[in-house]
């Protein structure tokens, strides 16, 4: 045998006799060739990397989507959709045993549907994934309308993660940082806004927000964003902000510094 | 002689005109059975005790409002949940029977209303009387606490231990101090500080701390898995974790701002500490 | 008829308790992405809640959750090279890199990682069925649609690949 041959089958050995000894010849060609114990090295060496690795675990989110996806599944009717893929499935069986005797029976396309049940349609796919953002959607609607003000920021924080969010998703996270009762949820609704700070009407929506809010921290941080923004309806917005008598001084020279930033 | 005589006599008829209305009072006070004796309101009451007749395990929340006084939380392994009142005031006699302004009624005679519905027990002050009093309350340390002491006639810290459930505050001005706490937080003060020891961080739900003009302490386990975010506007940051600090980038027009986002030990659970202008302080246990 | 349903959706809340961790590592070591490969693991089990009627008995079950999986893999690789990517991802192999408590044997894992992102994706996905999901050739012929020696001969050419690719990277 000659190295390239042997090289080769290494890894056939490897897998074949993970403890045991390789066959002699094997051995004895090894034992002259440095090249070859070398490759059998690395080729151990990676096999024992890939071993070793740790499985993660399932991010919280998941489990959580599951369930509800699951709670959902059994409060909607769907007894006819699935009355019906149980009727293909028992079909199935019928139709595998008439087609063994007769061929012509049923056309292609139909015997491949239900023969690879899993061959999905371009229409099915972006059907079944509309369905997957929807189903998204209500875990995050549902998780915001939570009593607990750390499963709403929850809510937020998983809003972030979607990089183009339906405008429900949007007016959402608006009237969170507009009216939700708990000052960090609204902190981090203007956070989770700021991803989308490109885009025109979040932009305005940033900073018309301004008018309405009275937390120091919230202000800051919408000033900051503003700014950012760089929109025309910025430095009036901000100052008609320092016309405010409840301003904070911390607010105040943000505000001013905002305006001196935007006027370069 | 006879002037000092004279002059006893005057000073006699004269004080007689203060202490007749005087005596003549203490002789009316037992004619007038209805009339409220005004020096009872200030007699402070014997430590009041008072078990709420609940069943612990179905409360999931228990928030606590418009109680101006000095609030412990203690949690606790049993499901029991206790109100512990000291220094309570007495309150008007003529108060007995009526609601106090904001709506609440004493019913546990401790000067707090405890109400529950659909497992959500509300404690609210019911009288002038616990203003200045201390409540301990022991609860079963897995129920949500919810406490607003936004009131700017609150001036007592707010104390709580032992709780591993969802913590939420909101004061004012007074202080926040937290021990044997495991979150998730979701803690706010304007002026106030706040003070943890998390004895292991809950992984399921965000942890959000923001302070106005207060300095933010907390320490956490040196083995806490977060997404940390840490943030003083005017403040300064000071940590012992190990932090590689991950400045964002496209951030180069940010006015101020020290922003400090990155994960510990690998990351895990939101940790969010925001400061405006008092400092933050992040140490490792 | 309800109490069959219900029956139906206490199974499926089975199988998600079996499976999801199997079926999100398969995911995260082709992708290499934490986020992405959540929401492949939430649209697969999405399929088998609404497709629960049509498989049976669980033996069947994992090589139909693989073949499902693979083809939510297909439409997620046309997808990504129509949208760019975002910029904070979050990734397996930055976490690695920028852990603070790097060891020997973590930069050992971020190498394996960076190197086997760049094995071709057939290879890829072979490799991660055969050595991190430890399925049987036979099984990954089956999921596959392919012949056993076809497989075995395909996962032998990547482990190569994939030891050129790591120590090249080691001598870096």
């Amino acid at each position: 045998m000659n190295c390239k041959e042997i090289i080769e089958l290494l890894p056939e050995f490897i897998e074949k006799s993970p403890g045991k000894d390789l066959p002699d010849e094997v051995e004895k060609h090894l034992s002259r060739c440095n090249a070859c114990k070398d490759e059998l090295k690395k080729l151990l060496h990676i096999e024992g990397l890939l071993s070793q690795v740790r499985e993660e675990k399932v991010p919280a989110k998941v489990d959580f989507a599951f369930r509800i996806m699951l709670e959902n599944e059994k409060n909607t009717n769907n007894l006819s959709f699935t009355n019906r893929i149980n009727q293909k499935h028992i079909s199935l069986s019928i139709l595998t045993k008439v087609a063994a005797g007769i061929l012509l029976l049923i056309s292609g396309g139909f015997v491949g549907y239900f023969i690879h049940p899993v061959e999905n349609t371009s229409i099915e796919v972006s059907s079944l994934k509309q369905e997957m953002v929807e189903m998204k959607n209500l875990v995050i609607l549902s998780l915001i309308k939570q009593e607990s003000p750390s499963e709403r920021i929850k809510a937020v924080s998983y809003i972030k993660e979607i990089s183009k969010p339906d405008p429900e998703l949007i007016e959402m996270l608006f009237s969170t940082l507009n009216s939700d009762r708990n000052v960090n949820v609204r902190l981090a609704a203007a956070q989770a806004l700021s991803k989308y700070k490109d885009n025109r009407e979040i932009a305005k929506g940033i900073v018309k927000s301004l008018e309405t809010q009275t937390e120091p921290l919230v202000q800051i941080m919408l000033i900051n964003l503003a700014v950012e923004t760089r929109g025309d309806d910025v430095t009036p917005e901000l100052n008609k902000l320092l016309n405010r008598s409840d301003l904070m001084d911390e607010v105040k020279s943000f505000a001013q510094k905002g305006i001196k930033t935007l006027s370069i | 002689m006879k002037t000092i005589k004279q002059v006893l006599m005057i000073s006699l008829i004269i004080s007689c005109f203060f202490i007749y209305p005087a005596v003549v009072q203490g002789e009316r006070e037992p004619r007038r059975l209805n009339e409220i004796n005004v020096s009872d309101e200030n007699q402070i009451l014997a430590p009041a005790q008072y078990k709420i007749p609940v069943n612990g395990a179905q409360i999931k929340k228990i928030v606590i409002q418009d109680l101006l006084a000095e609030i412990k939380i203690v949690g606790s392994q049993n499901n029991d949940i206790i109100i512990d009142a000291r220094g309570l005031k007495e309150i008007p006699k003529r108060a007995k029977g009526l609601t106090y302004v904001n709506g609440c009624m004493d019913n546990t005679g401790t000067g707090v209303a405890a109400n529950e519905s659909e497992g959500v027990l509300t404690i609210c002050g019911a009288s002038k009387g616990s203003d200045d009093a201390t409540y301990i309350f022991t609860v079963p340390k897995g129920v949500s606490l919810s406490i607003e002491y936004n009131s700017p006639f609150a001036k007592e810290d707010i104390e709580i231990k032992n709780m591993e459930a969802e913590v939420e505050v909101s004061t004012l001005s007074t202080n926040i101090n937290c021990s044997n706490v495991t979150g998730p937080l979701v803690l706010n003060s304007i002026s106030g500080n706040i003070d943890i020891n998390v004895s292991r961080l809950n992984q399921n739900s965000p942890t959000s701390i923001s302070l106005i003009s207060g300095d933010l302490d907390i320490t956490l386990p040196a083995t806490s898995n977060a997404n940390l975010k840490m943030n003083s506007i005017s403040g300064g940051v000071y940590t012992d974790f190990d932090i590689k600090v991950d400045y964002k980038k496209g951030n180069l027009k940010r006015i101020g701002n020290n922003n400090i986002e990155t994960k510990l030990n690998g990351g895990g659970v939101d940790l969010s500490l925001i400061s405006t202008s008092g400092n933050v302080y992040l140490r490792k246990k | 008829m309800l109490k069959a349903q219900r029956g139906e959706l206490d199974a499926v809340g089975k199988l998600y308790e079996r499976y999801s961790k199997k079926l999100f590592n398969f995911f995260i070591r082709i992708t290499g992405n934490r986020d992405d490969s959540a929401d492949l693991t939430q649209n697969v089990f999405y399929r088998v809640l609404k497709y629960r009627g049509s498989y049976n008995p669980e033996h069947q079950f994992r090589t139909w959750m693989y073949q499902m999986g693979r083809n939510c893999l297909t439409d997620y690789r046309k997808d990504s090279s129509k949208h760019p990517n975002i910029e904070d991802k979050d990734n397996v192999l930055s976490a690695l890199l920028n852990d603070e408590n790097s060891n020997n044997q973590v930069s050992q894992d971020a190498i394996l990682f960076k190197a086997i992102e760049n094995l071709p994706f057939e290879g890829k996905e072979l490799l991660v069925m055969c050595k991190f999901q430890k399925l049987k050739y036979e099984e990954i012929a089956k999921i596959t649609n392919d012949s056993v020696p076809n497989i075995k001969i395909k996962v032998h050419r990547t482990l190569k690949r994939l030891k050129e690719i790591y120590f090249e990277m080691e001598d870096a």
